[in-house]
């Protein structure tokens, strides 16, 4: 039990004024959890367009994607793999959306 | 004469909430709740009138909360009494007296269960001094940033009873 000191002002001693591990851990998740939502919605974007591309059959010729296509196919296939990746899934399931994500700011 | 008695209920709607760091005000399923940080410090506060037939024992504060979503950990809540009596306060300021805590209570295994945890303040100093009969001023407060309050999310108040101490 906290030794609890006279008069009006709110301090005592034996207590650890600092917030728990288990919050500044929940911190860290939440904000990876929100850009793993980040990911996961600019991946499906990225995807969509591309399909929109590729059923138009746009002419690349002048411009930065001539040439780079499959490259830049390529590249959005790894961002899906990244939103994909059950890492990211679990980051967001993980997320307790009352946390304010503060717990680190306190250090 | 009283001891045991149900002095004073209350309830969310109720809280004269400070100037900053307040538990806000949210529903759940249309119950009525303040809701408390994990990791500021946010109070309430409720006024009364310590009613006549108090005799003396010292109260208990049966604080009723549920988790927005913990399952698991501690919460920690801890209450001041600030007597504002008759010419004991000049209410330009305040005078909560020393907090009194609950100690780390393992929060419910299902976040929409209620649990009841006490506080307890004895006649006298804990008490501000209150006497029956003038108004005073009563601040819960969520002590998110003790060690040993671990549950993360919010923790909401549903209400608080205040009974005289059962000797």
């Amino acid at each position: 039990m906290p030794l609890y000191l006279g008069g009006k002002a709110h301090f005592y001693i034996g207590e650890s004024k600092m917030v728990a591990d288990t919050k500044k851990c929940q911190t860290l998740i939440n904000l990876c959890a929100e850009a793993a939502e980040t990911l996961e919605s600019i991946a499906s974007q990225l995807s969509t367009y591309r399909d929109i591309y590729v059923a138009l059959s746009i002419d690349p010729t002048g411009t930065a994607l001539y040439g780079n296509e499959v490259l830049v196919s390529t590249w959005i296939d790894k961002v899906q793999a990244a939103a994909d990746d059950p890492v990211t899934t679990g980051l967001i399931a993980a997320k307790v959306p009352t946390h304010r994500a503060m717990a680190l700011e306190e250090e | 004469m009283a001891a045991g008695d149900t002095l004073l209920i209350f309830a969310p709607l109720q809280n004269e909430a400070p100037s900053s760091a307040y538990a806000t005000i949210d529903l759940r399923n249309l119950h009525f709740v303040l809701d408390f940080d994990d990791t500021t410090e946010e109070a309430a506060v409720f006024s009364g009138i310590l009613p006549r037939n108090y005799g003396g024992s010292g109260i208990t504060i049966y604080i009723h909360y549920a988790m927005s979503s913990a399952e698991s950990g501690d919460v920690i809540w801890t209450a001041a009494v600030e007597r504002i009596g008759d010419g004991q306060q000049d209410i330009d300021s305040d005078g909560f007296a020393s907090s009194q805590s609950s100690g780390a209570i393992t929060v419910p295994g299902t976040s929409g269960l209620v649990d009841i945890c006490t506080i307890a303040f004895t006649d006298g100093a804990q008490m501000d001094s209150l006497a029956v009969g003038e108004s005073f001023r009563f601040k819960v407060t969520r002590d998110a940033d003790n060690a040993s309050d671990t549950a993360t999310g919010d923790a909401e108040l549903l209400a608080i009873e205040i009974r005289e101490t059962a000797s």
